[in-house]
């Protein structure tokens, strides 16, 4: 098991170097791109912060509870997303073109190269805007600190990262049968509510976004470190083992399905 | 003109017959565009029930839900599209025809435009069924004529912007980072989140000399009376500028990259 981690760790590391190389390419557009993360983030803070200086409480919310809840999606989202790149982007054209059977006929998990071949390192500074945010916020709030906190956050952020990425493979899986992305990009865009705290829409929604597991993206981990705890705050290292279970099992029954386009 | 216009029309009907294919694409197109902007109503009807916003809950209602119409009326594909052909050698074939490939441009993007409509049609009559009490729009006959001259505007303000953008790819051999640019300010400035009268000054100011607010929210606000009679004129005439000055800038700078053009890859 030790010699599988060594080895997944290399070839991951050897995907980081290419995608890296792969982005310095094209100097110009990394520039760009770099530009491009940090503006979106800084002009979705600035958003938030109009939004929600007008009201100083939204549904037991405030503003700097808010932002934690942004820093602490944007660091994980981004995070994630270092890793992804444009991989499930990719994945759909791969399968048109016939691509995809040069990755499956590696010495490697399929899943774990189709989910990393097209890493975006340029995620990096997203994700360090986004801790930048959550410790400018996390130093605004009266945190709730007791020996429970810490663990339970670093546990609820790691099921979180695991959720995100299953619920991003599932749909990305669909491509098998769509041969388009359409269903994954639905499901990114999907994720970006987890950027507000989801408490504050009505009920209803709330109920959808625990069955859709937004909620467990970034309100559970801030409402953590807020102090309020429920039962939904145990909840999600259960969720992240049954996402990946499934998730690999529905990308393993699509890989079975399979035919490829140039064979 | 005529021949213009039966180009246009061809390639209308190639691209219907080109995306009708990916059916399922059309509906996800049109519910992943309309998730930020629903979500982005939701939350300022939150607010606002919280505090008091230059914007009424209707008129909150009203905009969100027309610029999800708006933003598929102007929307362009031309920065990814000639980009493509440009970075992979495939232009030299639209320089051969007998005809201004703008032609063929108009055409793709104005089937894009039907293929993407005919699926929103029965989300906004959803949307309108949900909300008809809280919905206010102008519709005396001189807001709606307003109306759908601002969205033709909108149409060659984005249409000439995109394609001078695309030219760029002759010199930069790449579209992406324009594609990028393109999409940041126009997130930002055309009102599609945020409308410009609950933005912060700053902001707002930097949007309403910008072009991309005729994109969506120059025609949004006369379709929901915030615009003044003074402002709409300016408006106007702010737009017309943006138009010629995109167009002599297409034209000279399209004349100078084909000088120095040299077609490759496959």
């Amino acid at each position: 098991m030790a010699n599988n981690l060594r080895k997944y760790l290399k070839i991951l590391g050897q995907l980081w170097i290419f995608s890296l190389l792969t982005s310095l390419e094209y100097r110009f557009q990394t520039i760009v791109r770099l530009f491009r993360m940090t503006f979106d983030t800084l002009v979705i803070f600035v958003f938030i912060y109009a939004f929600f200086s007008k009201a100083p409480v939204i549904s037991g919310w405030t503003t700097d509870s808010i932002l934690l809840n942004f820093g602490v999606f944007t660091a994980l989202y981004s995070g994630l997303y270092v890793f992804l790149g444009n991989s499930f982007y990719d994945l759909a054209p791969k399968i048109r073109d016939g691509m995809l059977d040069g990755w499956l006929l590696k010495p490697a998990d399929s899943q774990f190269l189709v989910s990393f071949n097209l890493m975006h390192p340029q995620n990096t500074i997203r994700t360090v805007i986004g801790f930048i945010i959550f410790l400018y916020a996390l130093n605004r709030l009266p945190i709730y600190l007791d020996f429970l906190t810490w663990p339970l956050f670093i546990i609820q952020f790691i099921s979180s990262f695991a959720i995100c990425y299953s619920f991003l493979s599932i749909f990305a899986t669909f491509s098998f049968w769509t041969y388009t992305n359409d269903l994954y990009a639905l499901s990114d865009t999907t994720m970006f509510i987890a950027r507000y705290p989801l408490d504050i829409f009505p009920k209803t929604f709330i109920h959808l976004f625990s069955i859709i597991p937004l909620i467990f993206v970034a309100t559970i981990i801030t409402r953590t470190l807020l102090g309020e705890r429920d039962m939904l705050s145990f909840i999600s290292p259960f969720l992240a083992v049954v996402f990946i279970i499934f998730s690999r099992q529905f990308f393993t029954f699509a890989l079975k399905r399979y035919s490829s386009a140039s064979s | 003109m005529h021949k213009h216009l039966r180009l246009i029309y061809f390639f209308v009907k190639t691209e219907l017959a080109s995306h009708t294919q990916y059916r399922l694409g059309m509906v996800t197109w049109i519910i992943n565009g309309a998730i930020a902007p629903l979500l982005m109503m939701f939350i300022w009807l939150v607010v606002s029930g919280n505090a008091a916003l230059t914007l009424s809950q209707s008129q909150i209602i009203s905009y969100y839900i027309i610029t999800l119409l708006i933003a598929r009326i102007t929307q362009c594909w031309s920065i990814e599209d000639v980009g493509k052909e440009i970075r992979r050698g495939n232009f030299s074939s639209r320089l051969i025809k007998p005809y201004h490939y703008i032609d063929e441009e108009w055409g793709s993007t104005l089937g894009k435009k039907i293929v993407r409509l005919i699926p929103l049609i029965p989300l906004l009559s959803v949307l309108a069924l949900i909300f008809n009490r809280s919905l206010s729009y102008r519709t005396d006959s001189e807001s709606i004529l307003l109306f759908l001259l601002s969205l033709i505007l909108g149409i060659f303000v984005r249409f000439y912007l995109s394609n001078l953008l695309a030219v760029f790819t002759f010199w930069l051999n790449e579209y992406h980072s324009l594609e990028f640019l393109h999409n940041s300010f126009m997130e930002i400035f055309s009102g599609h989140l945020l409308p410009l009268a609950l933005m912060p000054v700053v902001l707002r100011t930097v949007a309403e000399v910008s072009p991309f607010r005729f994109f969506i929210s120059f025609p949004a606000e006369i379709a929901i009376g915030l615009a003044s009679p003074e402002a709409i004129v300016s408006g106007f005439g702010v737009g017309i500028i943006y138009i010629l000055g995109f167009r002599i800038l297409y034209n000279y700078l399209l004349t100078a990259a084909l000088k120095k053009f040299t077609a490759y890859g496959q």
